[in-house]
């Protein structure tokens, strides 16, 4: 299973060219876009009484959140869970995607283990890892990292594989001794593919960590989205679920989109 | 049998080949330093193969290919250094032009304190000193080829391969570039080794020009220019020379199917 | 030579998780012993029982699946015929590519409490956006390179779709359908689990998990792997390479 780069695009929204014309459609279409999922929820909301709360009584929730310390608790701990996952699985899954592009047996090696581990079931990782290391944070963790690394490797590695290798000639001829040839010469075009891979990483690192609590943790985000469904408060699942998509996807925009601007600065 | 001290590269019994498929049968050259070289192939001539080999990239399946007394495959620390200009540019797109040079000055023997000197030097002879601070990006294809030669001079190197540095260029930039070229020759007094398609070129760049068969290929034949320096382009001599030139090789790069009949 | 060797290394590799398996089962009490769940295997694949509880779940995902090709496509077409609706649609492609399928799961079972049509609901909501985006920027790319090509040679619309359009958006449509295959396997078991289906993969490892039976978790988990593995490179790939044998 390989969710390959072409997923890259779907992280980022359509960017058209200001024009006059090109502002209005896109107000004009965002008000669409609003407009017509609060009318579908609305509707929901109507006619699943009571198991989909109303908009307004969402909002009502999501104020209570806002202003509560229990959600900014849950908050904090849950992106730090996230931030520990994501890096870990970034640099894991980035150097041995970095190894099975370069080397054709080490592709051998772990491309069939890596098919496998893509296959095996998100909560089937978050389970085996609790037995393995009870319920603390440690199995939350390898679970987050087992799931995401091989979606970072599989970007990176073809990444790898499509490099410049007139790069590499060129290194060569002129003796840059090879670890100096890696930093100045690899790194830098694995950069796109570095950023879309840590765009990935991190989409994938917040929506599953949701799951992973809500199986394996007693707080965190996710755990408290899971606890309010058990008692059927269905606006508190909805509208912790809103604001923390919010907050992550302001997140990625402003971490990740400032960090893209800086990186490829060269390219202008 | 071992080269003069002025051979700085000797190629003698080189053979390559894939597998069981010969990209060159036998090959024997010597350049001398301070030489001009062309070499003029047809297409399927072995040629990457060649240059692959003379350059290091690749080891010999069998013969010699010696660069200043030295074997050149692996050479470890003591490998001498060469310098490339290839098809394309090969420049670093993340590094501005200057940073470019100094990669290459920091594997090679230039002292540190003259890297500077050495590169506005060679930036003027190329005429691109004022693109010092910028980037590739932002240069036309000849000014990128203009750095990449400059690279190419500045780490001091044994000689100099050309891959059909101008190939990818327009005619005029081409133009300028390759007068240029003989100029930079003459007052550097670098080895170039030129690989070329283009006859006319190499008859206006080189001394020697060495011909190959076409693939598996050997030397057909080493052709000396006979026309003093410095040449034009449009020269009617150089025109003379391509037409001998074309007249020794057609029958040794084969003739196209329609003639082939005619002569059968 | 090149080629069987790596094979070799390959089927090694794959072989090495037997021992590991086995020293995992000695030093811990959650890993069961890998000849026991060996000889449950013929028992266990012969019972209707667990071909009908694979069947529900693969019903799911190909019901799912063939409504996010659906509704991708559509999605992908409008958005490459007009501007707005491109603008209007990008934000639900948005919308149901940010939401994690266990709260897409959570909402299914409080709008369907429980009926089939949820689970499929689900793998559908999931799937779709990565079929819209990965088709739309096929489409994109072929107004880019084939407008010309087609007004030169005058092709009708038909043949144009038939001869030019989709060879040209194939690559798209398999990259595209791999994408959302992989993602509707991973949905499931979350959505089954997460959506208290009775039936099913996710129910079966849920509930065999619950009462410790390890041996059944292996089981459904070898199972499961197989399956997955089965359609994308048995049936996905092998299809895609037919598509594209012209390639060589």
């Amino acid at each position: 299973m390989t969710l390959s780069t072409s997923m890259q695009a779907t992280t980022l929204s359509p960017r058209p060219k200001a024009g006059t014309m090109d502002r209005n459609i896109r107000i004009l279409g965002a008000i669409l876009a609003v407009a017509s999922l609060f009318a579908i929820w609305t509707t929901l909301s109507i006619t699943v009484r009571p198991w989909v709360p109303t908009p307004y009584d969402t909002v009502l929730a999501m104020g209570r959140h806002l202003t509560s310390q229990g959600f900014y608790a849950n908050l904090f701990l849950t992106l730090g869970r996230i931030a520990a996952a994501f890096l870990a699985a970034s640099v894991i899954g980035a150097a041995l995607g970095i190894a099975i592009g370069m080397n054709r047996k080490v592709e051998a090696f772990f491309q069939p283990l890596l098919a496998m581990a893509l296959a095996v079931p998100d909560p089937v990782f978050i389970i085996f890892a609790i037995l393995a290391l009870g319920t603390g944070e440690a199995a939350g963790f390898v679970a987050l990292t087992l799931a995401v690394a091989p979606f970072v490797s599989n970007i990176v590695r073809s990444s790898v594989q499509a490099r410049d290798k007139g790069l590499d000639e060129m290194t060569r001829i002129y003796r840059i001794p090879s670890d100096k040839a890696f930093w100045v010469s690899l790194v830098p075009q694995l950069v796109p593919a570095l950023l879309t891979a840590a765009r990935f990483s991190f989409a994938l690192s917040w929506k599953l960590v949701v799951v992973v609590e809500a199986i394996g943790q007693p707080d965190g985000i996710g755990a408290s989205i899971f606890h309010s469904f058990r008692l059927l408060r269905m606006r508190d699942v909805v509208a912790i679920a809103i604001l923390f998509i919010l907050l992550m996807q302001l997140l990625e925009k402003g971490v990740l989109g400032r960090l893209e601007k800086r990186l490829l600065r060269w390219r202008q | 049998m071992t080269g003069t001290s002025d051979t700085v590269l000797k190629v003698e019994g080189l053979q390559v080949s894939y597998g069981s498929i010969p990209a060159i049968s036998s090959l024997d050259f010597e350049i001398k330093r301070g030489e001009f070289v062309a070499i003029l192939g047809p297409s399927g001539c072995g040629k990457s193969s060649m240059l692959n080999v003379i350059s290091g990239l690749l080891p010999p399946t069998r013969g010699v290919v010696e660069v200043d007394s030295r074997p050149l495959y692996d050479a470890g620390r003591h490998a001498p250094k060469l310098g490339y200009v290839f098809q394309a540019h090969r420049l670093l797109p993340w590094r501005t032009v200057k940073q470019n040079l100094e990669l290459v000055l920091a594997a090679s023997d230039v002292p540190r304190d003259q890297w500077e000197d050495n590169i506005d030097r060679l930036l003027d002879i190329l005429h691109i000193g004022q693109f010092k601070n910028s980037w590739p990006m932002q240069l036309s294809g000849g000014q990128r080829q203009r750095v990449s030669i400059a690279r190419a001079l500045l780490v001091e190197p044994s000689y100099i391969l050309m891959d059909e540095p101008l190939s990818t260029l327009d005619e005029v930039t081409a133009r300028s570039l390759r007068q240029e070229l003989s100029g930079i020759w003459a007052r550097t007094g670098a080895t170039i080794v030129f690989v070329t398609h283009s006859i006319r070129e190499a008859v206006y760049l080189a001394d020697r020009i060495i011909i190959l068969t076409r693939g598996p290929s050997t030397v057909f034949e080493n052709y000396h220019v006979p026309i003093a320096r410095p040449r034009a382009y449009d020269d009617p001599r150089i025109a003379e020379v391509e037409a001998d030139i074309i007249r020794r090789v057609e029958h040794a790069w084969g003739l196209d199917p329609i003639k082939q009949s005619e002569v059968a | 030579m090149q080629k069987e060797n790596n094979l070799i290394i390959s089927i090694c590799a794959v072989l090495m998780l037997l021992p590991i398996w086995w020293i995992a089962y000695r030093n811990t009490n959650f890993i069961a012993d890998p000849f026991v769940v060996a000889t449950a295997l013929p028992h266990f694949l012969s019972q209707a029982d667990t071909w009908s509880n694979i069947g529900i779940t693969l019903y799911r995902v190909v019901l799912g699946l063939a409504g996010g090709v659906v509704l991708g496509t559509l999605a992908a077409l409008a958005m490459n015929q007009n501007k707005l609706a491109e603008q209007v649609l990008s934000i639900y492609v948005t919308t149901a590519l940010r939401t994690p399928s266990a709260i897409a799961a959570i909402m299914a079972l409080a709008i369907f409490r429980g009926a089939e049509i949820g689970y499929i609901v689900v793998v559908m909501f999931i799937t779709f956006p990565f079929m819209a985006v990965g088709l739309r920027d096929g489409l994109k790319s072929a107004d880019k390179d084939l407008a010309e090509a087609s007004q030169i040679y005058r092709l009708g619309s038909l043949r144009y779709i038939r001869h030019v359009l989709l060879p040209f958006i194939a690559p798209f449509i398999f990259s595209a359908l791999r994408n959302a295959h992989a993602l509707a396997w991973k949905v499931i078991v979350v959505a089954e689990i997460f959506g208290a289906a009775r039936i099913g993969f996710g129910a079966q490892f849920d509930h065999a998990w619950e009462y410790m039976q390890m041996v059944e978790v292996h089981l459904w988990l070898l199972v499961f792997i197989a399956i997955v593995l089965f359609v994308e490179y048995g049936v996905l790939r092998v299809a895609e390479r037919r598509v594209f044998r012209w390639r060589g």
